[in-house]
């Protein structure tokens, strides 16, 4: 299995509650999903803590 | 330490800007007290009883203007309506007090010789909040960040606070109406993307002002954003957002 693979089958998923958008222009409307791929677990983590999104169960 | 003067000072009211109008400011923030000397005491002495209050008062130029003091106040008294009354300047990081008082009373004084004169007294419901201006009191037609972009806190908080808006001009130009928003990050939006604060103020599709209470972290960095709903050409509001930390 290659650590990419790997990295997919692991990534936690993320449901947004509230639009979140980046100064790049990367963003997210309600309802969209978001993973650790596109954005780092600490960051994650004061999301879901702001209500920003939830962990979606698999 | 900086000294302000008169060109320094704004009042504004449920979208009303009637600072132009205003020669006379004073805010008034107090403590209750209760003397608490008996017999034997040569001198008074007194215990805050736990209660602050505090309020609004102003002179103005009588003006039967659109949106002018006359329309301001006299359909008034009795109602909450959200207040920023600024001493430091219009400008991001100022501060202002802030707050949801309640008119009492609208008079009017005119005397011979003289301009007519208007007074009003707000008196406190809640907090008086001494607030930090997010976004200073501009028109803006795009949707999008506000033109002062972000203020940096230094640090995170974690006790909640008060957010205002005052929306003093709006020409929706067939848009149904304008969100203003208060979002936060902890980064400035370079890998912690920015989202509302709270809970959202109400679209607008008039003039007017709102508080809104928020509970728990605000982050670092905040700011306020323009979203236009609905379609339409070429729309313009004009608005202020204060925020008072905890």
């Amino acid at each position: 299995m290659t650590s990419e693979r790997r990295t997919a089958r692991t990534a936690k998923r993320y449901r947004v509650l509230k639009p979140m958008v980046l100064n790049d222009g990367t963003a997210w409307a309600e309802g969209d999903e978001v993973t650790t791929r596109e954005l780092k677990a600490d960051v994650l983590e004061r999301l879901v803590e702001r209500g920003a999104i939830e962990e979606v169960s698999s | 330490m900086t000294k302000y003067g008169s060109d320094d000072v704004f009042l504004l009211f449920s979208g009303f800007d009637i600072s132009g109008d205003t020669f006379e400011l004073q805010q008034v923030k107090e403590a209750l007290l209760e003397a608490t000397h008996g017999f034997g005491d040569a001198w008074e002495e007194q215990s805050a009883v736990g209660v602050k209050t505090g309020g609004v008062n102003h002179r103005s130029f009588y003006d039967d203007a659109t949106g002018a003091t006359n329309e301001a106040l006299f359909g008034g008294m009795g109602f909450n309506r959200p207040m920023l009354a600024g001493l430091e300047g219009n400008a991001q990081g100022k501060k202002c007090i802030a707050f949801n008082p309640m008119q009492r009373n609208y008079v009017r004084s005119p005397a011979r010789g003289e301009l007519h004169k208007v007074s009003a007294e707000y008196l406190s419901h809640q907090r008086i909040s001494e607030a930090e201006i997010i976004q200073s009191l501009a028109a803006q037609t795009a949707a999008g960040a506000g033109s002062d972009g972000s203020l940096d806190n230094g640090a995170q908080s974690t006790s909640g606070g008060t957010a205002y808006l005052e929306i003093t001009a709006l020409d929706l130009d067939g848009y149904t109406s304008v969100t203003i928003q208060l979002e936060e990050s902890s980064d400035n939006g370079a890998g912690d993307p920015w989202t509302q604060v709270g809970s959202a103020f109400t679209a607008a599709t008039a003039r007017g002002g709102a508080r809104i209470e928020i509970s728990g972290t605000i982050e670092r960095y905040t700011r306020a954003t323009v979203t236009w709903n609905g379609a339409g050409t070429s729309p313009s509001v004009t608005y202020i957002v204060a925020l008072e930390r905890d």
